[in-house]
């Protein structure tokens, strides 16, 4: 038979893990997360380090709620779902491999589906379709304190993504962010902008190969 | 004709990494990705592109406020894959209590005595409820490596019959598949239930068991065609053997 722990077991134990917590909690303050890339972050906030999440938090936040804001374009819900988001990677940093996937575009698949979900339970359609696709040439994301030089790389990656949407059709960008942000089918994004379904799937496969095109 | 569907699939493969595809389209391109190398490799290069969209839109700064509510929050929380792991169904009152008493001692600092009274209390009733109830038994199920951040715990009550399953961390199948809890003793297996997990990977249900828990050898959760199977026939995502 097997260790059954009881309900008295599992207090002691839970105790245990809050002091254990807390611990590593007071050596936070001494370790400065700030030089980490994203990769060691998560292994940090895995041993349950609140700086190394503070510091993600900081690095993407802005992000995530960009994200979350597009596809529920309501400030307030956006941030339930930031919050959610990065709750949830203290939760599952541990279960993070850096191998499927960049830290970053795991939070925003993470925000996109989560969003996405809400607005589907809420059943709630947003009367604003078009997404905010950032203006080129804006200012630099990424905190200051972070690495200079991964900080320069990421933002002249992100300003590379920014100019090939940018050279979308505005028509080519409309349908993209309703099929991103919003999770509409084909059909649905016709409904949407009033056009015939035809014209939808090849607005949406014209911009996907330029994008791919440019970015490659 | 292979070559007029392979091009329809490479048409449609752009719309396939977003997820905009109708359900028949979207089976078909997962078909045809089984057996075509060169659609896998470009279907990789147009998620590549969805994973970087996100990034095109310009950026929205949270309130203040909310970093403060994040870093509250966590402590409130658990991490997966620690010493001790909990499974998330909703709190009993004895959890409700704990943490009511937590958030207590959290409080003014001129509250000791009545901290005092109620660590009392709680010993008492601690006590108490263990007269007046049996132990909860657990079998903690182990994740196999076609499901490494999978968890499952199987909390028995009373007299062994009411059982209930709890995992979290499970992939979300495709809707032809769900997963199937099975009994086993003496190499037959019975189903103990059969269910979907929810899109953050957790579910709960209760187990249906001809005789009790305890009785059985060993668990077993497999990946079966929806509604079930006779028997197991799919991969093993969690286990546990006595």
């Amino acid at each position: 038979m097997t260790f059954a722990p009881t309900v008295g077991n599992k207090f002691l134990l839970k105790v245990e893990y809050l002091s254990m917590k807390n611990s590593i909690r007071g050596l936070d303050a001494h370790v400065n997360v700030t030089h980490l890339d994203d990769s060691a972050l998560m292994s940090r906030i895995a041993q349950g380090q609140e700086a190394a999440l503070s510091e993600l938090y900081d690095r993407y936040c802005r992000l995530v709620m960009s994200v979350a804001f597009n596809v529920v374009h309501n400030r307030e819900t956006a941030e339930e779902v930031t919050l959610d988001i990065f709750t949830r990677v203290w939760e599952k940093a541990a279960t993070y491999d850096d191998g499927q996937a960049r830290v970053s575009t795991w939070l925003t698949r993470m925000a996109r589906n989560r969003a996405i979900d809400r607005l589907r339970r809420e059943a709630v359609r947003p009367s604003k379709y078009s997404v905010s696709w950032a203006e080129m040439l804006v200012e630099p994301v990424l905190d200051e304190t972070n690495d200079p030089e991964t900080a320069v790389h990421a933002n002249l990656e992100q300003q590379r993504i920014r100019a090939a949407v940018a050279s979308l059709s505005v028509q080519q960008q409309d349908a993209l962010s309703l099929a991103y942000f919003q999770g509409y089918s084909h059909n649905e994004i016709a409904q949407a902008l009033n056009e015939p379904l035809g014209t939808v799937k090849g607005r949406i496969r014209a911009g996907m190969q330029k994008l791919r095109d440019l970015l490659e | 004709m292979q070559q007029t569907k392979h091009q329809t699939i490479i048409d449609l493969l752009p719309a396939y990494a977003l997820n905009t595809l109708d359900v028949e389209e979207a089976e078909m391109v997962a078909g045809h990705l089984a057996s075509c190398a060169d659609c896998r490799a470009e279907l990789a290069a147009f998620e590549g592109v969805v994973d970087v969209l996100p990034l095109a839109a310009a950026d929205m700064e949270p309130s203040p406020a909310l970093k403060g509510r994040l870093m509250h929050q966590i402590r409130m929380t658990p991490q997966d894959e620690t010493a001790v792991s909990f499974p998330t169904t909703p709190p009993t009152i004895w959890q409700q209590f704990i943490h009511s008493l937590s958030d207590l001692i959290a409080g003014p600092r001129w509250q000791p005595l009545a901290v005092l009274a109620v660590l009392v209390l709680l010993i008492g009733a601690f006590f108490i409820w263990q007269r007046a109830n049996s132990p909860t038994t657990q079998f903690v199920l182990t994740a196999t490596e076609a499901a490494p951040g999978a968890q499952g715990v199987i909390e028995v009550m009373g007299n062994g019959r009411q059982a209930t399953l709890s995992v979290t961390g499970l992939p979300e199948l495709d809707p032809a598949y769900q997963y199937q809890l099975w009994l086993i003793q003496d190499g037959q297996r019975t189903s103990g239930g059969v269910f979907s997990v929810q899109a953050d990977g957790t579910q709960t249900i209760t187990i249906g068991a001809p005789q009790p828990l305890p009785d059985y050898a060993a668990f077993g959760i497999t990946i079966e065609p929806a509604g079930g199977s006779p028997g197991p026939t799919g991969e093993r995502v969690l286990g546990f053997n006595l």
